[in-house]
């Protein structure tokens, strides 16, 4: 196989080429850092590329699985990670002239972990400034849509969704309070997976919003996402946060059968606002499942209508907790949109904050209703991605015209705490044909079912296998 | 208006404007437009001290946000329904 050809591969494919020497870890880092160099100065994925430390640490794979050392399914693949999670050594600038030069002194967990199973970093991926910043401007600039470069990747892990849509990467960390990591997973057609709340720890990633943090991996394909999480997940003594529950074999769920699967569709909220095309899509994607076994339930989430406003609440008043003392000595270093957020969110009372908490439990017990009568809840994962001139820029300012309302279909899994993956179902007529992705929700700690039904899809469709028009 | 004039502010005209910037008196569905001079003095009670240049940057965002806050604070919540403290499983 040509070495140009390693990066379409997803890491599952991979994985016994490597772990067979068909292929060496050197030769495949190559081919990655040939294809960034190639494609990132179109995307601007990443901000750091760690090529010499890439390379090294391939040797190093190399020799051990010659050695007999082989360390599992992700020993010798390349990786990246959102440039708010600490690499030891390595400039983690957060996407903002605050940070823009910091070199930590320790690793993150993630990072770690990831590391430990022998995958390899290759580089630090933009974002939207500290994950709730413009996806117009920012530190390295905007992250472009490798399917058309006028449009956006969406945020806040935009790189993360880049790098792996302009196959520069077959693995990727994204970080998502509010949908970060979904939506750029939908628009840039891969997969992103928010596990549960401390599934992953958060050792070592910058803060947004305690209550509302979660990491997650990034993938091309489910099995793929399983395989990262499975080395990513578990409990750590350096983020309180962090879940004891036991961490299963993911890769058992990736059985292909779904036969039985109660299907909840919801029917309110959750489609205002979504497109006829995506709707569609959708409802196709949905068929596809029935055809494939699951059982469509129909299921009403109440006050499902409130995220947004219970979201806003807390997500804006713990970022500007976070980030109070950056605010009093270098607010000009911020970028207008993130300084006029965390400076918005100091007129949040306390009474406001802690209602919204209080919503949050009122949601937690929807949740917990709703999954008595599905195993799985569906939901839709937005629109296709906009243009990047339609991405908010310095103001959350109401515009004139005003920008179309968008569907909240991401807060109700930050605010609950529970799983949620998206995966492509499909494109948008265009032209330009874009994305367009299904999200899949499930019970805290059952990111197995996601994982089950997200496989099932992909071994009855393609959309996974397309590739952007970037050659050339 | 000085720091410290800002300061010398009788006590009904205080809660007068937290009350203001908080939308308390907004219907539900309606954004509340609020003067620039209630930020000034919240925004002195809060300790911020954010300038008017800064004020006059947020009045439209706090404003439109209004609404969705009355939203909340309009729910009806039991006494029993305690703020979540980590998720429930």
């Amino acid at each position: 196989m040509a070495a140009s050809e390693l990066v379409f591969r997803p890491a599952a494919e991979l994985a016994p080429l490597l772990k067979a020497r068909k292929i060496s870890p050197v030769e495949l880092v190559r081919a990655c850092l040939d294809r960034i160099d190639a494609v990132n100065p179109r995307v601007n994925a990443f901000i750091t590329v760690t090529g010499d430390q890439a390379v090294r640490e391939a040797r190093r794979a190399e020799h051990e699985i010659g050695a007999g050392r082989y360390r599992g399914p992700l020993h010798g693949v390349p990786y990246a990670v959102k440039d708010l999670v600490a690499t030891k050594g390595i400039r983690t600038t957060n996407g903002s002239r605050t940070t823009s030069n910091w070199i930590p002194d320790y690793e993150s967990t993630v990072s770690a972990r990831l590391n430990e199973a022998g995958a390899i970093l290759v580089g630090k991926l933009n974002l939207l400034e500290f994950a709730m910043g413009s996806g117009r401007h920012g530190l390295a600039g905007p992250t472009r849509n490798p399917w058309d470069l006028s449009y956006s990747p969406s945020g806040s892990s935009s790189g993360s969704g880049a790098a792996l849509a302009a196959h520069m990467v077959p693995l990727a960390v994204g970080s998502d309070s509010g949908g970060s990591i979904r939506n750029p997973a939908k628009s840039c057609g891969v997969v992103g997976l928010k596990p549960t709340y401390g599934r992953v720890s958060r050792f070592g990633v910058t803060t947004l919003s305690w209550s509302l943090d979660h990491v997650g991996p990034m993938a091309r394909t489910v099995a793929d996402a399983a395989r990262m999480l499975q080395a990513m997940a578990g409990a750590d003594p350096r983020d309180p946060a962090s879940a004891a529950a036991r961490v299963p074999e993911y890769s058992k769920a990736l059985t292909g059968n779904i036969h039985g699967l109660r299907m909840g569709v919801p029917t309110e909220h959750f489609f205002e606002h979504v497109h006829p095309e995506t709707e569609a899509a959708l409802r196709q994607a949905l068929s596809k499942l029935r055809d494939l076994g699951a059982a469509l339930v129909d299921v009403k989430v109440r006050n499902a209508a409130l995220c947004g406003a219970v979201s806003s609440a807390i997500l804006n008043t713990e970022a500007a907790v976070f980030h109070e003392k950056r605010l009093k000595e270098q607010a000009d270093l911020f970028s207008p949109l993130v300084r006029e957020r965390l400076e918005a969110a100091t007129f949040t009372t306390a009474i406001d904050y802690i209602k919204a908490k209080r919503m949050r439990t009122v949601l937690m017990e929807e949740m917990r209703r709703v999954f008595q009568t599905c195993d799985v809840l569906m939901l839709p994962s937005g629109n296709a991605a906009p243009k990047l001139e339609d991405e908010i820029g310095d103001t959350d300012a109401p515009a004139d015209p005003p920008a179309p309302p968008r569907p909240d279909t991401y807060n109700i899994a930050n605010l609950t705490g529970i799983p949620a993956i998206v995966l492509p179902c499909g494109f948008s007529a265009g032209p330009p044909a874009l994305p367009l992705g299904i999200q899949f929700c499930a019970k805290p700690f059952d990111e197995a079912v996601l994982f089950r039904v997200g496989h099932a899809y992909q071994s009855a469709t393609d959309w996974h296998r397309r590739r952007p028009p970037l050659e050339g | 208006m000085t720091i410290r004039e800002s300061m010398n502010v009788s006590r009904r005209r205080l809660f007068h404007c937290l009350a203001l910037a908080a939308g308390s008196q907004a219907g539900a569905g309606a954004e509340t437009a609020v003067s620039l001079d209630v930020l000034r003095t919240v925004s002195s009670f809060h300790g911020t001290n954010l300038s008017d240049d800064r004020l006059r940057v947020l009045k439209p965002v706090l404003e439109n946000r209004s609404a969705a806050l009355q939203a909340l604070r309009d729910f009806d919540l039991d006494d029993s329904v305690a703020p979540a403290e980590g998720i429930v499983v």
